[in-house]
C-alpha cells in the first residue's frame, strides 16, 4: 500500500507540465540518437550532461530516462529498416526485421517492436518499483566490505562479459581505476599523479571521458565514412498493423524477453545488448517454426526489443537501490545526479523520495510518449538520417566541446575530452571496449575508499573482510558465474558417447 | 590486415608506457601498512597488474603470426583519413584557440574547419553554416544559459545587444 500511495506522489510530481517536457524532450532525442547510427544512448546522454546541470535532479533524471528508453524504441528502426542497428542492443533486430521489411512487412515489424518495448518498459518499471525499495533497505545494512565486494565483483563480471580479449578488457578496467586515482587521495588529502598541475587537483571527471570516448570518438569514426549514403525501406501508413497470427505469435515472445531482460539487467557490463541476444536464442529454441528464425520470424522480433527495453529498468535497480551503475549509460546517470549533489544509494529513497517516485512514473509516462510517437512518426525520426552526417558530426562535436567547458569552465576538462577522444578512435576496432574503462573510473573511488576503510576497521586482517555472509556470497557467485561455463563443457565432453 | 597487425602492436607499446609513466608517478606515494594503508597502496596496486596485463598485451600482439586470426572488426576502405587527422586536430588545439581567440572565433574556426575537412558542399555555405553555429552556440549557452565564457569584442559586441 506505501507502494502506492508513493507512486501517487511520484506521478502527482511527474505530471507538472515541466517534467512532462522534459519527458518528452527525452524520448524524442533518445529516439533521434536511436535512429542515428553509432551514437546511441551513452552518446546522447554525454552530449546533454552538461546541459543538465541547468536542470533540477529530478527534471535531469526525468530526462535522462526517457533519452535511455528512446534510444532503445529508435535503434529498432534502422535495424528493421535500413539493416544497420542504431545501437548495440538493436543489432538481434537486424537479422529478422529487416528481412521482414524486404518482404513488405517492415510496418508490422516496427509496430510489434514498438508495443512489445512498450510492455516490457512497463513490467521492467514495475519490476523496478518494488525491487528498488526492497534492495536499498537491505543495501542499508551494507558496510565498506560489502560496498568494495559489490564494486569488485562488478567490475570482474563486466571484463568477462564485455567481449573479446579479456586481457584486453581488463587493462582498460585498470586504465580506469589509474585515472581515477589522480587527484586527491580520497582518504588522507594528499595529491596524486598531479604533477603539479592545480586542475588535475581537481582530478580527472566522468563527463570529458564519457564525452571524449563515446562522442568525439564517435564523431571521428563517423568522419571516415561520412560519404556512405543511407536508403531506408520506405513504408506506408496503412502497413503498420501486424496480422493476427503476427499477434498471437508476438505476445508470449514479449513477456519472456521482458522478464528475460528485467533479471538480465540486474547483472553488470551491456545487459541490454545480452538480453537481447539470451531473447533471440531462447525464442528459437522454443518457436515451433525454428527454421523461420533468419528470414523474418517475427518472434525474431518481439522478443529481443522487449528483452533490451526490459533491461533498462533492471540496469536502475542497482544504481538507484546500492548507488552503483553497472552499465557506462548509468555512469553518466550517476555523474549528473553527483553534479546535482544527490549521491544515490540505500538512503535515496528516504532523503530523496520525491526525486525516486518521480523517476519511476516518468518512466511510465516515457513509455507511454514513446509508444504514441515511434509508430505515427516513425517516417519523420527516420527521415532524420537523410540529414548529411558531414553536417551532423561538426554540430556533435562542438556541442560536446562547448558543453564540457560550459561545466567547470576548465581547459583541461576540454583536453582530457580531446586526448580520450582520439584515443578512443584508435582503440576502436582493435579490441579495446571504452565501457570498462568509464565503469572503472566511477567505481574506483568507491573501490579504493572501501579497501582501505574495510583494513582500517579489521586492522589489516583480509578474512573478516571476505567471510562476511553477504561478501562470500557475492564472491561465490562470481565464482559459479565464471566455473559454470567450464563445468558445463566438461560435463558435455563426458556424455558424449566414444564412437570407434 | 596488416595495418590493423601494425595498429595492435603500436597501441600494446603506448599502453606498456603508460603503465611504466603511471608505474614512476607512484613513486612519490606511500603505501603505508595493511593495518593503515596510504595514498599509495590502490596506485601501486594497479601499476602492478598494468605492468603485468600491458606486457602480456603486448607479448601476444608481437607473437601473433600472418596464420592466426586477429579478432578484429575489418575496417572497410574509405577516402576519410584526412577528415579524421584534421578534425582531430582542430579538436586538440580548441582549448588554446578559445584561450586566445575567446569563444564565437573559436567556433566559427572549428566548424569552418571541420566541415572543409569534410569537403561539405562549398567553402561559401560553410562559411555561412560556421558563423550561425558560433552565434547560435554563444547566444544558447551564454545568453540563455548563462555561462561564463572567455570574452572578446565579438561577444562584448552580442552581449551588448541583448540590454538594448
Amino acid at each position: 500500500m506505501e507502494v502506492l500511495h508513493n507512486l501517487v506522489l511520484g506521478f502527482g510530481t511527474a505530471f507538472k507540465p515541466l517534467y512532462l517536457a522534459y519527458a518528452l524532450l527525452g524520448a524524442v532525442f533518445g529516439t533521434i540518437t536511436g535512429i542515428l547510427p553509432g551514437l546511441g544512448p551513452i552518446g546522447a546522454m554525454s552530449i546533454l550532461l552538461s546541459f543538465t546541470l541547468y536542470l533540477d535532479a529530478t527534471g535531469a533524471m526525468i530526462l535522462f530516462a526517457g533519452i535511455y528508453y528512446g534510444a532503445m524504441y529508435g535503434g529498432a528502426s534502422t535495424s528493421i529498416l535500413l539493416n544497420i542497428p542504431g545501437e548495440a542492443a538493436s543489432v538481434v533486430t537486424c537479422i529478422d526485421g529487416y528481412q521482414m521489411g524486404k518482404k513488405g512487412r517492415a510496418g508490422a515489424a516496427l509496430t510489434v517492436a514498438a508495443v512489445g518495448s512498450f510492455i516490457a518498459g512497463t513490467i521492467s518499471v514495475i519490476g523496478l518499483t518494488l525491487a528498488a525499495p526492497t534492495l536499498s533497505g537491505f543495501a542499508l545494512r551494507f558496510g565498506p566490505p560489502e560496498f568494495l565486494a559489490i564494486g569488485v565483483s562488478g567490475l570482474v563480471i563486466l571484463v568477462r562479459l564485455s567481449g573479446g580479449s579479456s586481457v584486453k578488457s581488463i587493462i582498460m578496467v585498470l586504465v580506469g581505476l589509474a585515472l581515477a586515482t589522480v587527484g586527491i587521495d580520497p582518504i588522507g588529502g594528499m595529491e596524486r599523479f598531479t604533477f603539479g598541475v592545480y586542475e588535475l587537483s581537481q582530478g580527472i571527471d566522468l563527463v570529458p571521458v564519457a564525452m571524449g570516448l563515446f562522442g568525439i570518438a564517435e564523431v571521428l569514426y563517423a568522419a571516415r565514412h561520412s560519404e556512405e549514403r543511407l536508403k531506408p525501406i520506405d513504408i506506408r501508413m496503412r502497413e503498420l498493423l501486424p496480422t493476427l497470427s503476427e499477434w498471437r505469435r508476438s505476445t508470449a515472445p514479449i513477456f519472456r524477453g521482458s522478464t528475460l531482460g528485467f533479471i538480465i539487467g540486474l547483472i553488470p557490463g551491456p545487459s541490454h545488448v545480452i538480453s537481447t541476444f539470451v531473447s533471440y536464442f531462447v525464442e528459437k529454441k522454443l518457436s515451433k517454426h525454428p527454421e523461420e528464425f533468419g528470414k523474418g520470424a517475427i518472434e525474431g522480433v518481439a522478443g529481443p526489443e522487449a528483452a533490451n527495453n526490459a533491461a533498462v529498468g533492471g540496469a536502475y535497480v542497482p544504481l538507484l537501490a546500492l548507488g552503483l551503475p553497472f552499465t557506462p549509460a548509468l555512469a553518466v546517470v550517476l555523474g549528473a545526479l553527483l553534479l546535482h549533489g544527490v549521491t544515490p544509494g540505500p538512503n535515496l529513497i528516504k532523503q530523496k523520495p520525491e526525486l525516486f517516485w518521480a523517476l519511476i512514473a516518468s518512466m511510465y509516462i516515457g513509455n507511454m510518449m514513446l509508444l504514441v510517437l515511434n509508430l505515427p512518426l516513425v517516417k519523420i525520426f527516420v527521415s532524420i538520417l537523410k540529414v548529411p552526417r558531414k553536417l551532423l558530426l561538426p554540430l556533435i562535436a562542438v556541442v560536446c566541446l562547448v558543453g564540457v567547458y560550459s561545466i567547470g569552465s576548465s581547459y583541461m576538462d576540454l583536453v582530457v575530452l580531446a586526448v580520450l577522444g582520439i584515443a578512443g578512435y584508435a582503440l576502436r576496432g582493435i579490441g579495446y571496449e571504452p565501457a570498462p574503462l568509464v565503469l572503472a573510473l566511477v567505481l574506483g573511488p568507491l573501490i579504493e575508499t572501501s579497501l582501505r576503510q574495510s583494513l582500517k576497521i579489521t586492522r589489516g586482517d583480509i578474512g573478516p573482510i571476505i567471510f562476511r555472509p553477504i561478501c562470500i556470497s557475492v564472491y561465490c557467485t562470481v565464482l559459479i558465474f565464471f566455473a559454470a561455463p567450464y563445468v558445463l563443457r566438461l560435463f558435455k565432453g563426458r556424455r558424449r558417447p566414444i564412437t570407434a | 590486415m596488416e595495418q590493423l597487425k601494425r595498429k595492435e602492436k603500436v597501441t600494446a607499446c603506448v599502453m606498456v608506457a603508460f603503465s611504466i609513466i603511471y608505474s614512476l608517478g607512484c613513486l612519490n606515494t606511500r603505501v603505508g601498512k595493511i593495518e593503515n594503508p596510504g595514498a599509495g597502496l590502490i596506485p601501486w596496486l594497479i601499476a602492478f597488474l598494468l605492468v603485468f596485463f600491458t606486457a602480456i598485451n603486448a607479448f601476444k600482439a608481437f607473437k601473433r603470426d600472418e596464420k592466426d586470426k586477429i579478432i578484429t572488426k575489418q575496417e572497410t576502405r574509405s577516402h576519410g583519413y584526412l577528415a579524421v587527422i584534421g578534425i582531430a586536430g582542430v579538436i586538440l588545439v580548441y582549448p588554446l584557440l578559445l584561450y586566445t581567440l575567446k569563444v564565437i572565433l573559436t567556433t566559427f574556426i572549428t566548424v569552418f574547419a571541420m566541415l572543409r575537412f569534410l569537403r561539405y558542399k562549398s567553402a561559401l555555405s560553410s562559411f555561412v553554416i560556421s558563423i550561425a553555429v558560433s552565434v547560435t552556440v554563444f547566444v544558447f549557452f551564454a545568453l540563455l544559459l548563462g555561462v561564463t565564457f572567455p570574452g572578446g569584442p565579438v561577444e562584448q559586441f552580442l552581449l551588448g545587444l541583448r540590454w538594448m
